[in-house]
């Protein structure tokens, strides 16, 4: 065995002499050096990296990524290199005939290369490790450059040679072996990178391995396992290579032990995998089996707990739990159900002393009081529970694509950081209500009744004795009335309660008799000494930044206290369908993970100093040190009043795309409101998120609609027309726009109510009511019928609707118009509308004016609402009418809050301001749906399946019959995007296009002028006829508006009719935008005329609307809204 | 008897038949392997220093079945396959250095000694820190023959080790063989130059085909062959005649005529023919003719 070792080193020495000598290994490390020198100086001595401050390891994790993806790649060429020199030269056969065995050669080959490149690896971290020392401000982790040497450089590169080997073994030809390789590897990374849960993932490029300061690793175990399975996998292959090894062996029969070893290693390789896919499977089916068991038992009785205390105790990494409980049936049964994390054992229950009966069953706890428990009477317990949290049972209801996708650092596009969302160590303890560390009235996540998101107020109180020198943190005042032992007693009652343990320090400040602190792991203060010159006026801006924030949510904050807590930086949250509070906000406290890990606004330091150099270099204006530091500590904390986080954006296929919103975890509006209130309901648990979502004054994604197509408002109007809103509420599959569902659905049921009373007064009067119950459980039911007697309606009869499919109404939109009108008193704009409800449904539709001086603000000039509810009858038209003082409306802002109106929501400009006498009283005025209509005018939209037809798609065959399929799943409407626009006519809804109820266009990609749209005009009559087409310019002539161009951009028409064509070229450069422009005067003898567009134009999209023929002889001669500046489109002649 | 072949076949994979039924006895001493390009000389070296399998058949070198004591055989071992070239990135002494561990040297001050001493006998102690790769023809042969001997082998095996070489070094090359043979040593040379064989062999085999046509010394060799070569002196016809019907081996132009030497039995109707004593070429020759009996079918 010595021999065995003495020839494999002796082998290795010189093989690695011929690898340092190679050139191609030259190069290769100078590259290193120099791409890895040059990235370390852009990301430490550039600017502070924030991502680095936060996470020190986070350096030696890219670095070695970047490092083991590149020698991965060389050394793929490398590893077949020797085996294609051993077959070229003799030179080989004077050591083949020398004693030493195959395995010998080839381990000591293989070690050779290895070793070489295991050494530049550590010189090359050795000289990161250097280099991180002396960029100053940052945390130096020198174990971690190992660890990741360990689990990254290791196994990848003895998996990339045994693989590449073992293929040039076999196809013996090096090129072939290369470009198999380099494939392979470009395909895992490329193509099939996280999936399967990143089994595919041996170059280590998509698991995360971020560590934490705090807590290390996310997730130890399963790392280490998915690194063993591609070092067990590299070392059978290697076994393999040894058998297939062109020389002949020492003994014949100890060379088949190799492929023994092989096979032994590959199969411990191949069930580590499944090990590892299968405790995602596992997780999946135990979170299955979860939720099956919620759905038993949603309905089963329930306990309000009214006060809970808890006697906590540390031991190890366990916590042994001792809780008093005190509640009261919502229904009177003698069984009860709660639910408690599974990982966490009871040891007993008690009543009075005597133990009682009760059932396990995973997560619930059936508890049998063995009599009849009645409604309103109290009961008091002790649960003693004791054991470590299973992290399973948190997020049932977030899908398992969500929960596998990483969070990726922020200006990184690969590296994503682990999840956790609860922490149990001997040194660290984060368990939020998520985790149900503690027995919660019954059962968690049910995907058949939203009965169980159910909260409830309760008095909590806890005795915390954590290990010697960590700190708990919990809501409510802390005492340490015995040294070591902690009390908490939150001044109010919550719904859920959070216990944190760890080395704790603090910083806080009181103002206005609120505590505001920091509470951050010993030795992660980068932020205290940062405001030292303006700690004066700190607790003035603390004061402004609160009423900042009360002013814009309209809430107050009702806690005593207020925290931003240190987490690890793995902790991970979700938004929820039912509530705005996300695990990161916790009643009087914020947890902000690791120093501010991936939140830019705490790198205070860093911002000071780029300020500063912006100012130095003239590209902001000069600020005194205390005004920069002011701004910048304001500016630290605006992102608590943001609703909105991240936006992701999609590319698609054939220039869809589509973008997604993410709800700020951070948002503090759940401390002012979820917190605070509570609207429970048995049939309806939705009720607190429903008035919370009115509070919030909608979804507000609108905007969105420019890029997706569709508001997600209007998807889910298209899903309720379908399904009702209470099937929907439990429909996994349409998780995401649920808010929309439930933003529709609270439009619905306060229309009235809102329309009675008044916008302004009608929230107020919600408000109050939702006040006067502060840190109370008030019934939905109460609360609609005190506010129906408030708005005298019956807010209870909109409800029906929510247990069918919507029936939606339909409203066409009149031109908006303002006149101005001079009485003797005053001046006065008419700002009017017709609308017409053309559906047999009735509806409520929201009616608002903008104002130049209303931006955000709930009345117009002179005080006067601007926004009201109008109810429409079916098949009723209406002329809104509307007076204003000292300033005219510039949009006229109407919104069908549920209806089949695409855009849902227009804004439509107010156009010029006419003169008039003639002054209609102010209101809603029942009109002929004639109203809407023009003598001798037609109209053909694209909407118009009969007289608009679009040319086939350039594309046939089966890519078009693919394209046609891979389609079908989509919505009609997608938004056209003049960067990237579609290949084929693509239909799109935009306010500015022109359409009944439906406001769409199409859009294509300029051509050769192959593509066509047609619009066919029955004409009513014959004669002299103006053609119009309705013009929204394509993006590109909207943004360079004010700079038009002198080449023309023109649209290419063919006028037809009775045999004849005329070509009229249309520069949209001499028109205006959103209006009617004249195409030509034609005498027509014939009944139809017909007008194609071409695809041919100079712009990049080309967008097909639509015309409009106006019989002049029997209108008489009209001047067109808009005439073509320049040459004149022929005159027809017939 | 240091090697003893039995019945050896090696038929390769396309059916070539490489090498017919052989025995062979090789003794201690140098051994030389005499045969034309594609006699199976090459074939049976690879075989004797196992880097290939015999179809069939046994080979026992020094005591150890070369079938199933591979190990053994290879500790003993030898070789300077034919056409040896370098890793370019090692340097002289490194190569044999990295020679000298794998044969088993373990021991750092014996090992450093060996090199130095055999770098010494092949004069290239002066170039020891050049690279392979800058060496000359000869000192390449020379370092070839170094690693092969460098563990003090029981049979070394050299593969065509003069091709290619300079006069001189050719010389070199045969007397530091001869000075090893000496040491108790079996020197297997395999080459198609008879000059190898005649100034270094003891002992020696001629193979033809994958058949063994000669097995014995080469004085042997000779006195089989004395009375078959003849000299005379013919015009260009008669040359033209015997051409065709003899291996004529030296032709050298006298006047008019042609002053010539011929392999044969007997040389019929040229009375003027006289004996010459013959060398070993001849009695390759002689061998190689006779064996396909070329003259005798005519």
């Amino acid at each position: 065995m010595i021999q065995f070792f003495r020839n494999v080193h002796t082998i290795a020495i010189y093989e690695s002499k011929l690898l340092v000598r190679s050139w191609f290994f030259k190069v290769f490390s100078v590259l290193a050096i120099l791409g890895l020198g040059g990235f370390s100086y852009s990301i430490l001595f550039q600017n502070q990296n924030w991502a680095i401050t936060c996470i020190p390891s986070l350096y030696p994790y890219v670095f070695m990524l970047i490092l083991s993806v590149g020698q991965a790649v060389v050394s793929i060429f490398l590893a077949s290199e020797y085996l294609k020199r051993d077959k070229q030269l003799d030179t080989s056969e004077v050591f083949y005939v020398r004693p030493s065995s195959n395995a010998e050669y080839l381990i000591g080959k293989i070690w050779g290369t290895l070793r070489v490149f295991f050494a530049l690896d550590l010189i090359l971290l050795a000289c990161g490790a250097i280099l991180l020392t002396a960029a100053l401000g940052y945390e130096v982790d020198y174990f971690s450059f190992l660890t990741y040497f360990l689990l990254l450089g290791v196994p990848t590169l003895i998996f990339i040679v045994g693989l590449s080997t073992t293929i040039m073994l076999f196809i013996r030809n090096q090129a072939l072996t290369f470009v198999i390789v380099l494939g392979y590897i470009g395909l895992t990374l490329f193509y099939i990178s996280d999936y399967f849960y990143y089994l595919f993932d041996y170059l280590g490029f998509n698991i995360p391995m971020i560590q934490s300061t705090i807590t290390g690793f996310s997730d130890l175990d399963s790392l280490i396992r998915h690194r063993i399975i591609y070092l067990l996998l590299g070392l059978g292959l290697i076994c393999f290579c040894i058998f297939k090894f062109g020389r002949l062996p020492n003994s014949n029969r100890k060379r088949y032990a190799w492929p023994v070893y092989g096979a032994i290693f590959i199969i411990i390789g191949l069930w580590e995998g499944w090990k590892h896919v299968s405790s995602f499977l596992d997780q999946e089916q135990i979170k299955e089996e979860m939720i099956t068991l919620n759905n038993e038992h949603v309905n089963d009785p329930k306990m309000v707990i009214d006060s809970c205390f808890f006697d906590i105790k540390q031991e190890g990494d366990e916590l042994k739990i001792q809780a008093e409980i005190s509640g009261k049936p919502v229904q009177s049964s003698s069984v009860f159900t709660f639910c408690l994390n599974p990982g966490l054992k009871i040891k007993e229950i008690t009543r009075d002393g005597n133990s009682i009966s009760y059932t396990r069953l995973q997560h619930l706890i059936l508890i049998n009081f063995g009599e009849e428990i009645q409604e309103n009477e109290t009961v008091k317990f002790l649960l003693t529970y004791q054991g470590k949290i299973d992290e399973r049972i948190c997020y049932l209801d977030i899908p398992e694509e969500v929960l596998i996708q990483n969070e990726k650092i922020k200006g990184s596009p690969f590296i994503t950081s682990g999840k956790r969302y609860a922490y149990q160590s001997e040194n660290y303890i984060l368990l939020t209500p998520e985790s149900y560390w503690y027995p919660r009235p019954g059962v968690s996540y049910s995907n058949q009744s939203p009965d169980w998101q159910q909260s409830y107020f309760t008095r909590y109180r806890m005795k915390v004795t954590p290990s010697s020198g960590l700190i708990p943190i919990s809501q409510g005042i802390r005492t340490e009335n015995t040294p070591g032992t902690f009390e908490f007693a939150p001044d109010q009652l919550l719904q859920s309660v959070s216990l944190i343990i760890g080395n704790y320090k603090e910083f806080s400040t009181i103002v206005d008799s609120t505590e505001y602190s920091i509470k951050y792991i010993d030795g992660h203060d980068h932020f205290s000494t940062v405001f030292d010159s303006i700690a004066d006026t700190i607790p003035a801006l603390i004061r402004e930044i609160r009423r900042d924030f009360e002013n814009s949510i309209k809430l107050d904050y009702p806690f005593n206290r207020f925290s931003f807590v240190e987490v690890p930086a793995q902790f991970a949250t979700y938004s929820r369908t039912w509530t705005k509070a996300q695990e990161t906000m916790q009643p009087e406290m914020v947890l902000i993970r690791e120093k501010g890990y991936n939140r830019w606004n705490f790198n205070f330091q860093g911002q000071i100093k780029w300020r500063k150099e912006a100012m130095e270099r003239g590209w902001e204006r000069k600020q005194t040190e205390e005004q920069l530091l002011t701004e910048i500590f304001r500016n630290g904390f605006w992102f608590l009043n943001d609703p909105n986080s991240d936006i992701e954006f999609k590319e698609g296929k054939l220039g869809r795309a589509s973008m997604t919103i993410q709800e700020n975890p951070y948002y503090i509006f759940p401390q002012m409101f979820n917190f605070r209130y509570n609207i429970y309901s048995a049939e309806w648990p939705i009720a607190n998120r429903l008035i919370e979502l009115f509070f919030l004054g909608g979804t507000s994604d609108q905007w969105i609609r420019n890029i997706n197509g569709l508001s997600n408002d209007e998807k889910a109007l298209l899903m309720m027309q379908e399904r009702s809103f209470k099937d929907l509420l439990t429909e996994v599959e349409y998780r995401s726009l649920i808010n929309n569902f439930v933003n529709i659905s609270s439009g619905q049921l306060f229309a009235e109510g809102q329309m009675k009373m008044g916008f302004v007064p009608f929230r107020d009067s919600l408000l109050s009511i939702v006040k006067s119950n502060e840190f109370k459980n008030l019934s939905f039911e109460y609360l609609l019928d005190s506010l129906g007697k408030l708005a005298s309606c019956d807010l209870f009869k909109p409800m029906e609707m929510w247990t069918k499919p919507s029936k939606l109404p339909e409203y066409l939109l009149g031109t908006p118009k303002v006149t101005s009108i001079q009485t003797q008193e005053k001046d006065i704009y008419q700002a009017e509308i017709v609308i017409s409800n053309i559906s047999e449904f009735p509806g409520y539709l929201k009616f608002g004016l903008h104002f130049n001086s209303s931006f955000n603000s709930d009345y117009g000039p002179g005080m006067k609402p601007r926004q009201w509810i109008i109810h429409f009858d079916p098949k009723e038209t209406k002329r809104i009418v509307s007076h204003w003082e000292e300033e005219y409306p510039m949009l006229f802002q109407i919104n069908g809050l549920y209806a089949k109106n695409l855009p849902l929501a227009v804004n439509l400009p107010s156009g010029s301001i006419e003169e008039s006498r003639i002054l209609t009283p102010e209101g809603e005025h029942p009109v002929s749906s004639d109203f809407l209509k023009n003598k001798g005018e037609i109209i053909v939209d694209n909407e118009d399946s009969l007289l608009f037809s679009l040319s086939a798609p350039p594309t046939s065959g089966l890519l078009n019959h693919w394209i046609d399929q891979s389609m079908q799943d989509d919505f009609k409407y997608t938004a056209l995007r003049n960067w990237r626009p579609p290949s084929r006519w693509t239909a799109a809804t935009d306010e500015s296009y022109y359409g009944l109820s439906i406001r769409s266009a199409y859009g294509i990609r300029s051509g050769d002028g192959s593509q066509t749209a047609t619009w066919k005009i029955p004409l009513e009559t014959r004669g002299k006829h103006e053609i119009y087409y309705y013009l929204r310019k394509p993006d590109e002539l909207r943004w360079n508006h004010g700079r038009r161009g002198r080449d023309p951009k023109q649209y290419n028409f063919t006028i037809s009719y009775g045999g004849y064509s005329e070509e009229v070229a249309l520069d949209l450069n001499r028109v205006d935008d959103n209006s009617w422009v004249l195409l030509g005067t034609y005498d027509i003898d014939s009944d139809t005329i017909a007008v194609t567009l071409s695809d041919k134009s100079e712009l990049r999209m080309v967008i097909a609307d639509a015309v409009k023929a106006i019989n002049i002889d029997q209108v008489g001669k009209k001047r067109p809204s808009q005439r073509p500046r320049g040459p004149r489109p022929m005159e027809g002649r017939r | 008897m240091s090697i003893i072949i039995k019945n050896l076949n090696k038929v390769y994979p396309n059916g070539h038949h490489a090498l017919k039924n052989l025995n062979l006895t090789i003794p201690s001493g140098m051994f030389g392997l005499l045969g034309p390009n594609g006699a199976g000389k090459s074939t049976l070296m690879r075989i004797l220093v196992a880097l290939m399998e015999p179809s069939s058949g046994d080979v026992e070198v020094y005591g150890y079945n070369l079938l199933k004591e591979r190990k053994e055989v290879r500790r003993i071992l030898g070789y300077l396959p034919q056409d040896f070239r370098f890793f370019a990135k090692y340097k002289v002494q490194e190569f044999l250095d990295y020679a000298a561990r794998l044969s088993g040297m373990n021991n750092g001050k014996i090992r450093r000694k060996a090199v130095g001493d055999m770098l010494e006998q092949v004069g290239l102690y002066e170039v020891r820190e050049r690279y392979a790769s800058k060496l000359s023809g000869g000192m390449k042969r020379r370092l070839g023959i170094a690693q092969a001997l460098i563990h003090h082998p029981k049979v070394i095996i050299v593969d065509e080790p003069t091709t290619g070489l300079d006069p001189e070094e050719r010389i070199r090359f045969r007397n530091l063989l001869s000075q090893i043979s000496g040491h108790d040593t079996t020197i297997i040379l395999s080459t198609h130059i008879v000059g190898d064989i005649s100034s270094s062999c003891t002992d020696m085999a001629l193979l033809n085909k994958g058949e063994l046509s000669f097995n014995g010394s080469p004085e042997e060799m000779l006195k089989r062959a004395e009375g078959k070569v003849w000299r005379l002196r013919v015009t260009d016809e008669q040359y033209q005649e015997i051409n065709e019907r003899y291996p004529v081996i030296a032709t050298i132009p006298c006047g008019k005529e042609w002053d010539i030497q011929v392999v044969a039995d007997k040389l019929e109707g040229y009375d003027n023919a006289v004996n010459y004593p013959p060398n070993l070429e001849h009695a390759y020759v002689y061998f190689m003719e006779n064996k396909l009996n070329l003259w005798l079918n005519d």
